[in-house]
């Protein structure tokens, strides 16, 4: 069952998805704090964008996808501060343009191929340079949570605390989205455009039903997003379900189990 | 020795804030108005006015929130911006968020969220403050299980966690019960008598706040009267400030 860890394209996945399964869910965790939940599927469809640009410039689309959301992850929190649009009307501006002008690339590029692995994610599609690439992104967003993780507590409890307490909440808010894009970014190839935002929302949605604590949503979190991960990996090798679709469907049995495990409480333990 | 050290300290009171000619306006609708007021360390003042008066506005410039569109406000001699690199101010804004209340967060995880950095004696500024506010026994319930006023107490224990030297409020009393109002008077009482908090309250409470604060700032935009309790809450300046109003509600004892 193991020797398919022999393969040189699971080893990197498998590689690939041990960085990004725990950090997703501890973004997750703020998004949902935050009511911020559809800024993830915004910055993936901008990520669809991205490859899809990648295919027709044949560049790398790794490093066009972290620009491309950074650029759009700061631009739609700068318009929600000062308020010239409201909130989900630039995340929809933003989502239904990276849609609508990936599928116009993908089209004169002519590798309408591809397409089913970039929205779905594969276990194919890493490459060693995204390894590297992906461990920077990676190292950049756990020391970020490790320097900001009270302060970005502390943003999402309430704004005007925040600042009270002495924190610069618009540089915060800015270098937040700046990580949560790399996150996604980073994350794009083994998830799928569709199906990034499941392991970053899914897993603390599920740990919300049954934990009481901040600590415990966080460890609950981190344990569903890792098996999910890792079951994915297999079941998308075994079944020929793409990647991100695999780890997703994992990931709603978590949630679902979890919900019944709540109304079992709520029903019969007081 | 002690006795001598605090009356110096009682005669050097240092001014807490100063705001100076402050006037703040949003595209041509005035604010607040030429506003000028100087609060020593160690005050307690209540700030009245009706709907509309800017009491709210006054308290997120204080915290610096928003910025002035003349005039200044220095907290210790500094912009609000340069104060707050180095000092918390405690603070209890009107209205919070509904998401947070969704979430899972303990009480303890809540009020130790107000502690900036990594402390040593970090479980110790979480009991004081749970401590303070009678809510030890609440502090491994999660924020959604508890009732309106136990929110309110555990927000509060929140703004004073890390000792702020001013702690300012934005309608503390909405929405909790009379017993729970007359114990968080109690506990602002010691907070500014015993640990020399500085207290900045907005309230619609006159009657109940009028035998607590030191000092009453009437607004209406611009300040109407300041003074005394005992001076301030009297009918000729409560015409002033409310003038639909005939009675000025007192509070029996």
């Amino acid at each position: 069952m193991f020797d398919i860890f022999e393969l040189n394209i699971i080893k990197r996945v498998f590689i690939v998805l041990t960085l990004i399964a725990p950090l997703a869910p501890v973004f997750g965790i703020f998004l949902l704090l935050r009511r911020y939940a559809f800024f993830a599927d915004t910055l993936a469809h901008v990520g669809f964008l991205a490859i899809a640009l990648s295919l027709f410039f044949k560049m790398n689309s790794l490093a066009i996808l972290i620009l491309l959301s950074i650029f759009v992850s700061v631009s739609v929190e700068k318009l929600r501060s000062q308020g010239r649009l409201p909130a989900e009307g630039s995340l929809s501006f933003f989502l239904y343009a990276g849609v609508a002008l990936s599928v116009v690339f993908i089209t004169f590029s002519g590798n309408t191929g591809s397409i089913m692995n970039i929205l779905f994610g594969s276990l194919s599609t890493v490459t060693k340079e995204d390894v590297y690439l992906i461990l920077a992104g990676a190292l950049f967003c756990i020391s970020f949570l490790a320097k900001f993780y009270k302060n970005l507590i502390n943003l999402c409890i309430d704004e005007e605390i925040a600042h009270a307490s002495g924190i610069n909440i618009e540089q915060l808010k800015i270098l937040f989205v700046i990580t949560v894009a790399i996150s996604i970014s980073i994350s794009i190839k083994t998830m799928g455009a569709l199906l990034i935002g499941s392991l970053m929302i899914i897993p603390p949605l599920s740990a919300m039903q049954i934990c009481r604590s901040l600590k415990s949503t966080l460890i609950v979190s981190l344990t569903f997003s890792m098996i999910s991960a890792y079951g994915g990996i297999f079941l998308s090798f075994y079944s020929g379900i793409p990647l991100g679709a695999s780890i997703s469907t994992i990931l709603i049995g978590f949630f679902i189990m979890a919900y019944l495990v709540r109304m079992f409480r709520a029903k019969f333990i007081v | 020795m002690e006795f001598e050290k605090l009356k110096i300290l009682n005669i050097t009171k240092k001014t807490l804030i100063e705001i100076k000619n402050l006037s703040y306006s949003v595209n041509d609708n005035i604010i607040l108005e030429n506003i000028n007021f100087i609060a020593q360390e160690g005050c307690y003042i209540g700030i009245i006015g009706p709907n509309g008066a800017g009491k709210t506005t006054l308290l997120r410039l204080i915290i610096g929130i928003i910025k002035p569109t003349k005039g200044e406000i220095l907290i210790y001699g500094q912009k609000p911006e340069e104060y707050l690199k180095f000092e918390p101010i405690g603070y209890l804004p009107q209205r919070i968020s509904q998401a947070i209340y969704e979430f899972p967060i303990t009480v303890e995880e809540l009020v130790g969220s107000g502690i900036p950095g990594i402390k040593k004696d970090y479980k110790d500024y979480i009991e004081w403050a749970l401590d303070v506010f009678h809510i030890t026994n609440l502090k491994k319930k999660s924020l959604r299980e508890l009732s309106g006023g136990q929110r309110q107490k555990a927000f509060l224990a929140k703004a004073i966690v890390s000792r702020p030297k001013i702690l300012i409020l934005d309608e503390p009393t909405t929405g909790i019960d009379p017993n729970s109002r007359d114990d968080l008077l109690e506990i602002l009482e010691i907070l500014n008598r015993d640990f020399n908090i500085s207290i900045l309250i907005v309230t619609h409470d006159i009657a109940t706040f009028a035998h607590e604060a030191r000092c009453i700032l009437c607004l209406n935009k611009r300040v109407v009267c300041l003074g005394e309790p005992q001076k301030i809450l009297k009918d000729e300046y409560m015409k002033m400030l409310y003038p639909e109003h005939k009675v000025f509600p007192h509070r029996h004892v």
